[in-house]
């Protein structure tokens, strides 16, 4: 059976101060042992529910933002991390193209969709929303950012990057088909 | 998803090492990440590195870089799938 501990008459700890996105947290004193007491965030999507839970620590979230999942595209032969990709890149094209598709990315529908989808159980619904709000807001919506302060001193280069890109993908690939072995394979050409 | 669940299944031998050269070093590198969560030498989250093995066969696939065939063994194989 289920126990819930009531922590109202605890001492909080004042002195100990705690980050993160994913609710707040506070430092308690419990039987002689310094507890932390983390809050679920308000649901912001649907303020008419009387509770939220979270239950996805702020470091698997992290992990699942900036560590993985990565893109199938490949960049010097291997597969490229998107926020890091997309946080720096100058390539135009591809973070108009991420704006456009941003401003078409609802939410509320998608939500929908994961609500109406059978079989899947409260938590792996909640981990499928949060992931996809995140992944959103620190991924997307971060690059989309990024292009509205572009770095003027790289603009002017922008033909020439692309052209050498496009070179030194094109030859990093005929190179590796024409090689299988791990002694011969290829790390990639750097594109300048 | 559990490496137990993957442990009994996944035969590794002399063979799969040699194998494992011969694929693109991206999916090398993805699968044997993989093969140390099912060992139990990480504690990396195996559903992430499921996910970029599978990630990764896919590219490599349809790159040309890999044979169908050898994408739907290296699946079998190694995600179990199939």
């Amino acid at each position: 059976m289920r126990e819930y501990i009531d922590f109202s008459d605890a001492e909080v700890l004042t002195h100990k101060l705690y980050g993160g996105a994913n609710g707040s947290k506070i430092g308690i004193q419990y039987r002689g042992e310094e507890w932390l007491l983390k809050f679920s965030s308000p649901a912001k999507l649907n303020l008419e529910i009387s509770y939220s839970n979270n239950c996805i620590s702020d470091s698997e979230i992290e992990k699942r933002l900036y560590k993985f999942p990565k893109s199938a595209i490949k960049y010097n032969g291997f597969r490229i991390n998107y926020v890091e990709f997309l946080s720096n890149t100058d390539n135009i094209d591809c973070l108009n193209a991420l704006v456009k598709i941003n401003s078409h990315i609802n939410l509320v529908e998608i939500f929908k969709i994961v609500d109406e989808t059978p079989v899947i159980n409260d938590v792996r619904n909640t981990f499928y929303k949060v992931m996809i709000q995140k992944r959103k807001q620190n991924i997307i919506e971060r690059a989309c950012r990024c292009r509205c302060q572009p770095k003027p001193a790289q603009f002017g280069s922008l033909q020439l990057f692309a052209k050498r890109y496009i070179l030194g993908v094109n030859l990093c690939e005929m190179l590796a088909k024409s090689s299988k072995y791990s002694d011969a394979k290829l790390k990639g050409p750097a594109p300048f | 998803m559990k490496p137990e669940d993957f442990k009994d299944h996944i035969e590794f031998t002399e063979q799969d090492d040699f194998e494992l050269k011969t694929l693109p070093e991206f999916v090398e590198k993805d699968i044997r990440a993989f093969m140390t969560i099912i060992n139990g030498e990480s504690d990396d989250p195996i559903d992430m590195l499921w996910g970029e093995v599978y990630g990764s066969i896919n590219s490599a696939q349809h790159g040309h870089e890999i044979t169908k065939e050898k994408a739907d063994h290296l699946r079998r194989k190694y995600l179990l799938l199939g």
